[in-house]
């Protein structure tokens, strides 16, 4: 932030209360991260034994419980699939709210506010899973990848944010650019885009961690598909069993806890890598009083 | 016969035809880019919604929706006749309420903390680290709330001076609220600040120049310039967030309640979910989550009317 | 206005939408009858005159023939598993056993395995779709909505007994073995239900109390029987060891076999008395029991953290090693020192010792304990399944001798061998594989194990650790020592009392657990138990209590 400040001695005081607010924030969201990643590499007994956060590895460290999650194929196969969806699902999401965010702002547009409930309406009411899957059927997309990205293609709060930002971009520059004689698409693309930079990199950002952590698609239409599986639903077998067999019937699996906390690993830093890409996006010094009057 | 000359009227009657064309060749582009999303929404949303008469009749999986018998409300009925009915409307909306009051306006404030911070590189790892807990998967990090709280856990313990004794605060109902909503908090602060910090970008950095000239310190540039800069943001979200007053998910209180806390922390998603009729039922769980839709849908409203009347800010 | 045209038009071309879907779902109920004529199977066999298990004389195939049909045929199957399986396959076709039953039987069977954990939401759109697989196998908590004969009579499973009777000798006779194989393999009206996952003889009970010996014996005491030694061991272990949760209850506040509640001759839930059936938390014993509960919450005898705890049957592994824990309850395969061998616990004098439940005084028995039926999970041929005959043979041949041996040990000589008493045990391929997989996977990869068939539940002992100390103490013999007389059977109800009794228990479900855990903590007062009781008869649970009773006199019955 390139301005001047006065450095009074309350700003002072602010300044160095709200470092220390902060890094106690970072603390306690890292906290769980750590938790789970130093309970992977720790021992199993002492993991068992152990009820509280744990902070470092307990015991030897060893990679016993990753050596475990990644024999199984599934894995790759999981990485692999999710990467498809995660990809193209994005892609094709963010393009989607871009443009549905571009016609809703535009005043000229008679039908916008008509358009906005009609978008809006499905968040509350819910066709539920049964019809929603005779339709997928009807449609032809069971056990193939599309049933797992077109279902899902529209988030509303999405393309609401999106709305909104596209929104806040003053008229004038529209205007300008009309008498210019550019049309709708130039204007988008050209001119709105490039001021609404950091907000289409958050919709991308939630799309990407949505599709990342989805599952249930996937799970209700590739019921034949094994090998189109994501990640997500690959580890969700493991992390959630069934109980009753898992006890009473079969001998006590030593790393079971540990696999756990791997497989949670495992799945989540590849999305947690993402962010500090689209974090460029979220920098001051676009400058929107290029144009006054 | 005079001829009375009727020469091209200056303003002509546009025929239907006429009006097509003109809008577009105005507007065309627009209703091309509008249309593969409404396509989506009436193939994906809107057809399947007919299901939605499930919820008044008695579903029969086997003769499917155009076969299963209608019996009009008494979905609706057998629902509101439920013992636990009031209560557990009551702990739906006192739990929604609580996190709209405590955890909406949580990351806008983180947010703006954050903007404060003149550190770079501090400012970004903070951002980055602040969005972690999101991906923690809901069982571990409900597994080290219960930890905390169990008679023994970190927090039972410091609050030992209130009791005398580390008691179980997972077993105690009046305390539900909190930690179900400050679990909520943890796990969506950073992730759910991210909207508003690339908000916080586009403000016009001229504002604030032009506010040091005139005197005013960092606060009152804050609430006269950073604050209503990104309230459009805030005010839309809050809108959608009014639309899912009734929406408590069951997986998060399955995890954390027990018994002892039915009293505050059943909430109408988890009594059907143990009722049994989410799998096999789908008539009795569709007409509680009709139910559910139509009281959201009404605050929505009622929050997106009261904006545009006040500010003119509205999301329809 | 215009939106509400938009609105109508939309409703419209849904509802014509819809019209056109509901006629992909099953329309027509096809004849439930077997299509014999159009069978491959080997049908040329002998058949005989018997007799079936109600006394009807028909007339039956002798044997089932191998190869059961001449080209080989394919059977999808949907059959739901279980994380310790998917671990190590992607599906059953590659597990060994599996494997050696298609060659002997030619049939492949196309097993569809449906995502751990989400067994029901798939059950439910796998009906809704209209296409079923040949045969499904009704496990891992999936149930057809009001039981397998709503099944049959909605056209969605095949009624079975022409099919059995005629193509299922082994099945048959098994279904003559005993009482309980008669009659649960069968409904109140009569119809198979379907082929089951069956023991010769039940499992007996595999949980049960267990107490920490080795805190016993730094104690210098005795296992306890009565419910005062009980008391006195648990006073021992908080006052002279210190420790925090000697009993470690489960999160409802009773035990899953009704353990410490049967010393006051009361179950948990439902028990009878010579085929009159009661709902445990309504009677005096079960006032009797919160009063206890409530005297060693007090105490500090039971843990604290019991309602959070999470589990209803038995704790996870973290729990169970605790230190801080004198007695609880869990499975045979997790007593005396089975926590130590597998490493789970680094303590070397952890051991559990089982005991059976406790009673009032010397002499008290209890009926009611851990029971499993020999009858488990059914398999049904469903309406789409292409050839009901062969498909019986080949479920009907699960249940000889050599498909026991087969699915439960694998091959002679490969996975198993027959040691000098003629007893069953595993090889080095399963007990130390020489590819590094532990017993469980080595298992799971060789070996089918569960499924619709002759099951032998004691398959499970030659892997686990506590066989070691069979000689000296034995989980299954001390807890099945235990009557069962209190127990009751599983009755099935139709459609409508099903639904009612689902719409009335919930509540009342809920109001139990409630009030169990809040009596037993105190929150609620025990003078209170009379105005629950009287609650409860205003939920309705006399009229539950009548639709029990009226289920369990029809399943007498049968």
């Amino acid at each position: 932030m390139a301005m001047v400040e006065r450095k009074t001695l309350s700003r002072r005081v602010f300044l160095a209360a709200n470092t220390l607010l902060l890094i106690l924030i970072a603390f306690v969201c890292f906290a769980p991260f750590l938790h789970v990643f130093m309970a992977s590499i720790s021992d199993p007994a002492l993991v068992e034994a152990n009820h509280s956060i744990i902070l470092w590895p307990l015991g030897k460290v060893s990679p016993k419980a990753y050596e475990l999650v990644f024999k199984n194929d599934n894995i790759f196969i999981g990485y692999r699939n999710t990467l498809f969806y995660v990809i193209v699902g994005t892609v094709l999401s963010a393009f989607l709210s871009l443009l549905a965010g571009y016609v809703m702002s535009r005043k000229r547009c008679r039908w916008r506010n008509g358009f906005a409930f009609f978008i809006t309406f499905t968040m509350m009411f819910h066709a539920g899973m049964i019809p929603t899957f005779i339709m997928v059927k009807n449609y032809g997309l069971v056990n193939t990848r599309w049933a797992v990205i077109l279902p899902t293609a529209v988030s509303v709060y999405n393309t609401i944010i999106m709305r909104t930002s596209i929104a806040a971009v003053p008229d004038s520059l529209e205007e300008s650019a009309h008498i210019d004689g550019a049309g709708d698409w130039v204007i988008l693309f050209r001119i709105i885009f490039p001021l609404v930079k950091s907000t289409f990199a958050v919709i991308v950002l939630f799309y990407a961690v949505s599709k990342w952590n989805s599952w249930f698609e996937a799970m209700i239409y590739l019921t034949q598909r094994r090998d189109l599986y994501p990640l997500q639903l690959f580890l969700r077998e493991i992390l959630v069993q069934a109980k009753a067999a898992s006890s009473a019937d079969s001998d006590v699996v030593l790393y079971e806890t540990l696999q756990k906390y791997a497989t949670i690993i495992v799945s989540t830093l590849p999305i947690l890598c993402v962010y500090p890409f689209v974090q460029k996006y979220f920098v001051q010094g676009v400058m929107i009083g290029s144009v006054k009057g | 016969m005079k001829n009375v000359s009727v020469s091209a009227p200056a303003v002509q009657k546009k025929t239907f035809a006429d009006r097509v064309r003109l809008e577009i060749r105005t507007s065309g582009a627009l209703y091309i880019m509008a249309l593969p999303v409404i396509l989506y929404y009436l193939l994906f949303r809107y057809i399947p919604m007919f299901g939605t008469v499930m919820a008044f009749q008695k579903f029969n999986i086997a003769k499917g929706i155009f076969g299963s018998p209608w019996i009009g409300f008494d979905n609706f009925i057998t629902f509101f006749n439920s013992y636990y009915f009031v209560r557990l409307l009551r702990n739906t909306v006192l739990i929604s309420l609580t996190d709209l009051v405590f955890n909406f306006p949580a990351p806008i404030i983180f947010a703006l903390l954050l903007n404060e911070v003149n550190n770079r590189w501090f400012k970004k790892t903070v951002q980055t680290i602040s969005y972690m807990p999101y991906f923690v998967s809901i069982v571990v990090l409900c597994g080290l709330v219960i930890d905390f709280c169990q008679a023994g856990g970190v927090i039972s313990n410091a609050f030992s001076l209130l009791f005398g004794e580390s008691v179980n605060l997972m077993s105690k109902p009046e305390y539900f609220r909190t930690i179900f909503v400050g679990s909520n908090i943890w796990q969506g602060l950073g992730y759910g600040s991210i909207v508003y910090i690339a908000a916080l970008t586009s403000v016009d950095q001229e504002l604030y120049e032009a506010a040091v000239i005139d005197g005013a310190g960092r606060w009152k540039q804050t609430i006269h310039i950073t604050i209503p800069s990104i309230m459009p943001t805030i005010i839309i979200l809050l809108i959608l967030r009014m639309g899912s007053i009734l929406d408590v998910g069951y997986e998060k209180v399955m995890l954390l309640y027990n018994p002892a806390t039915y009293e505050t922390a059943d909430v109408i998603s988890t009594f059907v979910y143990r009722k049994g009729f989410v799998d096999y039922d789908y008539s009795y769980s569709t007409a509680v989550g009709l139910f559910n839709s139509v009281i959201n849908l009404c605050l929505l409203t009622l929050t997106n009317y009261v904006s545009r009347r006040a500010g003119e800010i509205s999301l329809f | 206005m215009k939106a509400k045209r938009i609105l109508t038009a939309l409703l419209a071309a849904g509802l014509v939408v819809s019209a056109l879907a509901s006629c992909n779902q099953n329309s027509g109920t096809e004849s439930n009858s077997a299509a014999e004529s159009q069978t491959q199977a080997n049908t040329s066999g002998e058949t005989a005159e018997v007799s079936t298990a109600e006394g009807e004389t028909v007339t039956q195939l002798t044997e089932i023939p191998l190869p059961i049909v001449e080209e080989k045929i394919t059977l999808s199957y949907w059959f739901p598993w279980d994380a310790t399986v998917s671990n190590v396959v992607t599906n059953n076709n590659e597990v060994m056993s599996v494997q050696k039953m298609e060659e002997i039987t030619n049939i492949h069977i196309d097993y569809i395995h449906p995502t751990i954990g989400q067994e029901k939401e798939l059950f439910s759109v796998l009906l809704s779709s209209g296409d079923l697989p040949d045969m499904m196998y009704l496990a891992n908590g999936v149930e057809y909505p009001g039981g397998i004969v709503t099944g049959i009579s909605d056209g969605m499973f095949l009624n079975i007994n022409d099919l059995v009777n005629q193509y299922a000798p082994n099945f048959s006779k098994w279904r003559q073995y005993d009482e309980v194989h008669q009659k649960e393999t069968i409904s109140d009206d009569g119809y198979i239900l379907g082929f089951p996952m069956m023991n010769d003889i039940p499992e007996g009970a595999n949980l049960g109390l267990c107490v920490r010996q080795d805190y016993l014996d730094q104690l210098g005491m005795e296992a306890p029987h009565t419910l005062d030694e009980v008391h006195d061991v648990l006073s021992a272990a908080k006052n002279e060891l210190g420790l925090a949760s000697p009993l470690l209850l489960t999160s409802n506040g009773v035990f899953y076999d009704s353990a410490l509640l049967s010393a006051f001759g009361v179950g948990r839930e439902w028990y009878q008395n010579d085929g009159t059936v009661f709902f445990g938390p309504m009677q005096e014993g079960y006032k009797e029991y919160l009063t206890m509960m409530n005297q060693w919450y007090n105490e500090g005898l039971i843990d604290p953290n019991f309602v959070s705890n999470a589990f209803t049957d038995a704790p996870t592994n973290d729990l169970l090693v605790s230190d801080d824990v004198m007695m609880t309850e869990t499975y045979w395969g997790r007593v005396v020192d089975a926590m130590v061998y597998n490493g789970v616990t680094q303590n070397e004098d952890f051991w559990l010792t089982p005991i059976s439940a406790p009673v009032q005084k010397e002499g008290d028995t209890v009926g009611i304990r851990m029971y499993n039926s020999p009858i488990m999970s059914q398999t049904v041929l469903t309406k789409d399944c292409s050839d009901p005959v062969v498909a019986t043979m080949w479920l009907d041949y699960q249940y000889t001798e050599d498909a026991m041996i087969l699915n439960n040990y694998g091959v002679e000589g490969e996975t198993f061998y027959y040691d000098d008493n003629g007893d069953f045990q595993f090889t080095d391929l399963i007990m130390n594989n020489p590819d590094g997989y532990n017993t469980t996977d080595a298992n799971r990869l060789y070996i089918r194990r569960n499924g619709s068939g002759w099951i032998k539940w004691e398959r499970q002992q030659l892997t686990n650790p506590t066989v070691a100390h069979k000689d000296e103490v034995w989980a299954y013999d001390i807890w099945s020592a235990d009557g069962t007389e209190w127990v009751v059977p599983a009755v099935t109800m139709n459609t409508e009392e099903s639904a009612e009794y689902q719409s009335l228990y919930a509540d009342i479900k809920t109001y139990v657990e409630e009030s169990t855990v809040g009596m037993i903590m105190g929150t609620m007062p025990l003078d209170q138990f009379d105005a629950y009781v009287e609650q409860l008869k205003a939920m309705g649970i006399e009229r539950v209590i009548e639709i029990e009773q009226t289920a369990l006199d029809r399943y007498y019955a049968r």
